[in-house]
């Protein structure tokens, strides 16, 4: 199996001199389709880092990130801009949609401006928010809608087209717990249907529904463990508290 | 009050942490402060004291008599009867000799436009008897150098005249009496002007004085030994002399003489609305602040604050940036009038006064701009205190509302401001129209929320940026509508007045005639001294001029008025009334009758062969004598039968003048002692003018010969190869005036529009309002939506996208702001000239549309905007939201 995602030997530091923060330290990592894998580690261990580099936001101190296959540090802005278009899609924990466009419009972004036609960026958008569930919200606007179905509306505008990773950042962080577990179904759901998965959390019960756990601690993997049972997840968090 | 510390502590935090945005609100309110502040300065500086004026025009003196041509009068009553009047006019003596025991006097005469020599130079200047020496009179000069004259043959000047003059202390100037020869002892400066030319004698060392009692330049000036009261003017009244008082005569009835109701209605509207945009354009950076605090003014209500104290706080901003305001532009408008004065005193003539600080005026200017601030504030605040505190808290951002109500009474207020316009257009009272033109602009302003809201409903039919722009725009209207209003009341205000000056242009075009073809040089040498110099006239042509072709022209006119000849009514047009009257007759009741339904005596026969002047515009006096070339150099006709009319002896005069291919001629002489007149007909062979060219009579040689009386030079016209451009025409008439020719050229450069740089800097202004009100908006949009960026940064928005939502939101602000201007604006100055035409019959104001300033308005300043804005945007989008 291909990955889908790879991050090879990759550092990266924040600031310089007395500031400087070593926030990934040598990090490799292989995601492949159908997988979701979480990242755990305490608050300052460099799990959002290694999802803003996953996906181009951030560009590594050292080391390569290759999504499908293509290496991120040779591109330029505007590549890199594509790269995220094509196929990668973030899940924030908040402020994911842009409150200005309607959920459809939010959908159809990332299509839109890859330059497709509105009319089919709407009906790409559509069928993406019918397969999260939320068809009958295509024309609301973010601020008329619960915290959950903007998940549901991140989620499907982060697989529209034929994207196939998903880099989710505490994406039930602000969901009470039901709504929180209906969102973690959705995304186990679309990487069964072949996407690739990264999820950052901090809940071992999200981490549930991982294929694979990293745990992160000052910048380094401490551990990685395939998925056993939440029990023994957060055994192994508690070790690290 | 206790209450209200905390408030302004949050709000003076809050203003030096939001830094730019604090920059932005006090450079808008301080600017015009300090702009005020200046003009303040400048304006009290400059604006003399009675005192001051008093003591320029007649020194320490309590007042100065003069001759009022009256018998006994009294200055104060207004009407004066005509058996008061008195044939012989008081000397300065007599008017000396009226005044009462124990005054003072001192007697000053001017005579104006004296030539004074000094070697070969000879300029004109004004003649001046004063001993300005003398207590009396001291504050009318400031001695430079040397002393004041004292007995005939001497004199001082103004350092101006001495300088044109090319004299110095020592050296001697004539009059124009040969023999009055005056050696310069003083130099000296006028207390008003450093460019007077004034000569000043001592009164009586002329041989004869300046000027004659009653000639108006002579009067008295005095000091009582007491008071100069109402009884002290009256008794100087009963003896014919007019009292110019130094300071207003007390229990004298007022003059009434003071600033109009209209006057201050307009500066009134131009204040209130000034103040309007400055509220309009600083309103959005508070409704910003007010957004961009929202979790922290929801925190103020968590920990136990109600809505007051949230209110107190945003209101706090206003009060924090308004003294700021006030505080910087008071200093900036304090400096920049003292340099301005100090600048116009240095550069112009005019001697300025010391600078004048009126410190309540200077304060009540700063509290307009605290206030200000305070009132863009209001509304921001109110929405503040409203808000939901959990929605704010947990970082939801709510969308504004628009109130129906601000909207209803904004409709209400566009209909009844337009009805009251309409009104104000029919009854013809402009300032009704005014009136109701500014209540239908508030009241646009007022709906412009519901109108940018409106605007809204078309984002779904756009591409996905400009889509965004306008979602953003119709979202988060409590920015966007403030700065989409003052562009509208910008816009509005240019379009109306641009709109009305371009009607006026119009009617000016219109009416401007011109004398002779484009670049084209006129010198009339009529007067027999030019015309004795003509070979100089020509030669001073040639040699300052690009000079093609030069002819003198001849006309049957005779200077001395003896001999008059000028175009007569064809017999066929002519009423029947005018032959009444040439024959000396009155007319009968039944000639009368008849003529009232007679349209040859409706006086339209002159309209159809002048135009709307009813004349020829040329400095040459009557029909001219000339060639085909001299037509085609006068009027641009040249064709093929005009020519060979021309040379077959006709003349060439405006089309409702001939009749049957002949024009008829008046020649009227006058014998030399002017009383006895005589009038003949002289009926010679004419063509009439082409359709469309101007109005103009020219004799063929032939023709004038037909008139029996002899010719004379009227003046010489050169056509050249390209208008002559200031310089030349300045060379020119200093070639004539060496020649000793008086008269003045006259260049044809066509119709110069006198309102052409007045609308440049009137678009020009609404322009910079436009840009500004928009960078505003556009400025605090991309402040408000930096969240928004990095999401579109996650889903693979490209760099340019933030550029170009930039530009867009921009531009959406400038267009919704000046096509509604436009509209606002079009409206009033359309009311305004149904006014002027209801009021003026004669003149018609034509509805014309002012195509450039609209297109500037509405395609080219939007524009700027949008690239202004895109190219001071950078183009990098925030990639990772990093917690503030």
């Amino acid at each position: 199996m291909s990955a889908v995602l790879e991050l090879r030997a990759v550092t990266r530091q924040h600031g310089a001199g007395e500031g400087l923060v070593h926030a990934l330290r040598g990090v490799s990592l292989q995601v492949a389709a159908g997988e979701l894998v979480a990242v755990m580690g305490p608050s300052g261990s460099g799990k959002s880092t290694l999802l803003h580099l996953a996906g181009g936001l951030e560009a590594p101190t050292s080391g390569e990130v290759l999504v499908e296959g293509t290496a991120l540090s040779g591109l330029s802005r505007k590549r890199l801009a594509q790269v995220r278009r094509r196929a990668v899609g973030y899940v924030f924990q908040d402020l994911n949609l842009v409150p200005a466009l309607t959920a459809a419009e939010n959908v159809a972004l990332p299509r839109e401006l890859d330059g497709a036609g509105a009319r089919a960026a709407r009906r790409e958008a559509v069928e993406a928010l019918t397969e999260v569930g939320i068809a009958e919200l295509a024309d609301r606007f973010p601020d008329d809608m619960s915290g959950g179905q903007q998940q549901r509306v991140a989620i499907a505008r982060a697989l529209v087209g034929d994207r196939r990773l998903v880099l989710a950042d505490e994406p039930t962080g602000a969901l009470d717990s039901e709504t929180g577990e209906a969102v973690m179904a959705l995304l186990r759901a679309r990487c069964d249907a072949g996407a690739a998965g990264v999820l950052v959390t901090h809940d071992a019960r999200h981490a549930a529904w991982a294929d694979r756990v990293v745990f992160l601690r000052d910048g380094r993997v401490v551990d990685e463990s395939v998925y056993r049972s939440p029990e023994a997840a957060l055994g192994t968090l508690g070790s690290l508290r | 009050m206790s209450s209200w510390r905390p408030a302004l502590r949050i709000a003076r935090r809050e203003a030096l942490r939001a830094r730019g945005r604090s920059a932005l609100v006090i450079a808008m309110i301080a600017l015009p402060v300090g702009g005020v502040v200046a003009v303040d300065v400048v304006f009290r500086t400059d604006q003399l004291s009675a005192e001051q004026a008093a003591t320029r025009t007649i020194g320490q003196a309590d007042g100065a008599l003069t001759d009022s041509g009256l018998a006994s009068f009294d200055q104060f009553a207004t009407t004066v009867q005509a058996s008061q009047q008195r044939d012989v006019p008081l000397t300065a003596g007599e008017l000396a000799a009226a005044l009462p025991p124990g005054s003072r006097s001192l007697v000053d005469r001017t005579r104006y436009s004296v030539p004074v020599v000094a070697g070969e130079e000879v300029t004109r200047g004004e003649l001046r008897e004063l001993a300005y020496d003398d207590p009396l009179a001291a504050g009318v000069y400031a001695q430079a150098e040397g002393r004041a004259p004292d007995g005939p043959g001497e004199a001082a000047l103004t350092r101006a005249f001495a300088d044109r003059l090319g004299v110095g202390v020592g050296d001697v100037v004539g009059l124009d009496d040969p023999a009055a020869r005056l050696t310069v002892v003083g130099l000296l400066d006028g207390a008003s002007s450093r460019a007077e030319r004034t000569l000043l004698v001592d009164p009586g060392a002329l041989a004869s004085p300046a000027t004659a009692p009653g000639s108006g330049g002579e009067r008295v000036l005095f000091d009582l030994p007491g008071e100069l009261d109402l009884a002290a003017v009256r008794a100087l009244n009963e003896q014919g002399a007019y009292v110019e008082p130094r300071a207003p005569v007390p229990g004298a009835p007022s003059s009434g003489a003071g600033v109009g109701a209209d006057e201050l209605a307009v500066v009134g509207l131009v204040v209130g609305m000034a103040l309007l945009e400055v509220v309009l354009l600083a309103g959005p950076a508070f409704a910003v602040g007010a957004k961009r605090q929202a979790r922290q003014l929801a925190l103020v209500t968590a920990t136990g604050g109600t809505s007051r104290d949230v209110r107190r706080t945003v209101l706090g901003g206003g009060i924090v940036l308004g003294v700021a305001s006030a505080a910087v532009g008071t200093v900036l408008g304090l400096a920049g009038g003292a340099a301005l004065v100090a600048v116009v005193d240095r550069v112009g003539d005019t001697v300025q006064p010391p600078l004048d600080v009126r410190p309540l005026e200077v304060l009540g200017i700063a509290l307009v701009g605290l206030v200000t601030a305070v009132l863009a504030s209001v509304l921001p605040a109110r929405t503040a205190s409203r808000q939901d505190v959990v929605a704010a808290l947990t970082g939801r951002r709510g969308t504004a509302r628009t109130s129906w109500r601000l909207t209803g009474a904004g409709l209400v207020a566009a209909a009844a401001g337009a009805g009251l316009a309409l009104l104000g257009a029919r009854q013809r009272d402009v300032r009704l129209l005014l009136a109701g033109s500014v209540v239908a602009e508030l009241g646009l302003v007022a709906t412009t929320p519901a109108l940018v809201g409106a605007a809204g409903r078309l984002a779904p039919l756009l591409p996905v940026a400009p889509r965004l722009a306008l979602r953003d725009a119709s979202r988060q209207r409590s920015r966007t509508a403030p700065a989409v209003a003052a562009v509208l009341a910008a816009v509005a205000g240019s379009v109306a007045v641009g709109t009305y000056v371009t009607s006026l242009d119009a009617v000016d075009r219109a009416r401007y005639q011109p004398q002779a073809v484009d670049g084209s040089v006129v010198v009339s040498t009529w007067q027999p001294e030019d015309a004795a110099r003509l070979a100089q006239v020509q030669d001073a042509l040639r040699s300052s001029l690009p000079v093609d072709r030069l002819a003198v022209l001849q006309t049957a006119n005779d200077p001395d008025g003896t001999t008059y000849v000028s175009l007569a009514v064809p017999p066929a047009r002519r009423c029947p009334l005018d032959d009444v009257y040439a024959a000396g007759g009155v007319p009968t009741t039944a000639q009368e009758d008849a003529a009232r339904g007679d349209t040859r005596c409706d006086g339209s026969f002159y309209a159809d062969a002048y135009g709307p002047l009813g004349g020829i515009a040329s400095s040459l006096p009557g029909p001219v004598v000339g060639d085909a070339d001299d037509l085609a150099a006068l009027d641009g006709v040249r064709d093929a039968a005009t020519t060979r009319a021309l040379e077959q002896g006709a003349a060439v005069v405006p089309a409702p003048f001939v009749e049957d291919g002949r024009a008829h001629l008046l020649v009227t002489t006058t014998d030399a002692g002017g009383s006895a007149t005589a009038a003949r007909e002289v009926v010679v062979p004419a063509v009439p003018l082409p359709d469309g060219s101007l109005p103009f009579e020219l004799l063929s040689p032939g023709a004038a010969a037909a008139l029996g009386v002899p010719l004379h030079d009227a003046g010489v016209i050169a056509t050249t190869s390209r208008t002559p451009d200031g310089d030349e025409e300045d060379a020119l008439l200093g070639a004539l005036r060496r020649a000793g020719v008086d008269a003045s050229p006259y260049v044809e450069r066509g119709y110069r529009s006198s309102y052409g740089l007045g609308l440049a800097a009137l678009a020009g202004g609404s322009a910079l309002l436009v840009l500004g009100a928009s960078g505003i908006a556009t400025g605090l949009a991309a402040a408000d939506g930096r969240a928004d960026l990095s999401t579109l940064a996650a889903v693979g928005a490209t760099p340019g996208l933030r550029r170009r939502l930039a530009a867009l939101q921009s531009a959406v602000t400038a267009v919704l702001g000046t096509v509604l201007g436009v509209a606002a604006g079009l409206v009033p100055a359309y009311g305004l000239l149904v006014a002027l035409n209801a009021d003026d019959p004669l003149v018609r104001y034509p509805y014309l549309v002012p195509w450039a300033l609209l297109g500037v308005t509405v395609l080219v300043v939007p524009l700027l905007a949008a690239l202004a804005a895109g190219a001071l945007t950078r183009s990098r989008l925030p990639l990772v939201r990093r917690p503030a």
